[in-house]
């Protein structure tokens, strides 16, 4: 888990490192071509990972293979930096009141 | 902490909600904000923990009835105050940049718009140079694009600005930006493709 989320920030820190001193025209193009190396023709939009994510969350929390169970999910995951933050703290949180609550 | 079945939950918090179990979620919410918060912000976390919390609250109360039980509610809670937090969290941080953070976006943007909204006339367009790549995909961005398409990708790739800040400021919401991006995606990889090559090809030239 913490691979594949270590992944995903490698991926977006580099196809959004706008710290980086480069030209912005040679930014934005290679910054598209990463992105549409993994743009597909159906994709899920933000409120459709919105609706099933906590299910999805579960499901990595109960160790399945979430990214085979819900495909499109994890595709969206590994575009939208916004919705990879958001999975990430609710897991954060799941497990923290895990913790917190547990008997 | 009391545990209860998502069928309780619905009962105890729907209509008139029961006190002890908005209390209980209401601390279910601020432990788990507090804890993930913790290394997301430098300063007012307590206020920042609280204020999300009763948004947060506000928000699942109003929604209770789109609970569909395929998930524990705890975490359908969860998520619904993840959005609140992380959602005003970036239009903050946004909002707070420093002037030269606001100057280098804007000066990029300006200098990207100027490159894609104008017909720039013929440029040499060699496949074996970095030059040459970055004006054929200037050209297919310039072709196959609507303005609004380019504007959202100047904001968000760019910019760097938030989707939901990006999505406010053109007056849209995130997940209607987050389909017109990828439409522009689809439009411009389709393209490329036919042009005979793969987008692996032109970062190859990089």
């Amino acid at each position: 888990m913490t691979k594949f989320i270590q992944k995903i920030q490698q991926f977006f820190s580099h196809l959004f490192g706008f710290s980086s001193p480069k030209d912005p025209k040679q930014q934005l193009v290679q910054g598209m071509m990463q992105a549409l190396q993994m743009t597909e023709e159906k994709e899920l939009a933000c409120e459709d990972v919105f609706e099933v994510v906590d299910q999805y969350a579960e499901m990595i929390i109960r160790g399945e293979d979430a990214s085979e169970i819900m495909p499109l999910v994890h595709h969206h995951l590994a575009m939208c930096h916004e919705c990879k933050d958001e999975f990430e703290m609710l897991l954060e949180m799941m497990q923290a009141t895990a913790e917190l609550t547990a008997d | 902490m009391a545990k209860y079945s998502n069928d309780q939950w619905m009962q105890l918090l729907s209509g008139e909600p029961d006190s002890d179990a908005l209390l209980e979620l209401r601390e279910l919410l601020v432990r788990g904000l507090r804890y993930t918060l913790s290394t997301r912000v430098d300063s007012n976390l307590d206020a920042l923990v609280e204020d999300f919390s009763q948004e947060a609250l506000l928000k699942i109360l109003d929604k209770i009835d789109t609970f569909r039980g395929e998930s524990q509610f705890t975490t359908w809670a969860q998520k619904i105050a993840v959005r609140v937090a992380l959602t005003e969290l970036r239009r903050k941080r946004w909002k707070d940049r420093s002037l030269e953070e606001i100057t280098t976006s804007r000066d990029g943007e300006s200098q990207m718009e100027t490159m894609l909204m104008s017909d720039s006339g013929p440029t040499p367009e060699d496949r074996t140079t970095q030059q040459g790549m970055m004006n054929m995909v200037q050209r297919f961005i310039q072709e196959e694009l609507t303005d609004r398409q380019r504007q959202a990708i100047l904001k968000v790739m760019v910019s760097g600005t938030p989707m939901d800040v990006a999505a406010e400021q053109l007056g849209t919401n995130r997940n209607a930006l987050y389909k017109l991006i990828h439409d522009a995606r689809v439009r411009l990889k389709k393209r490329v493709i036919k042009e005979g090559l793969s987008p692996q090809d032109i970062l190859d030239a990089f």
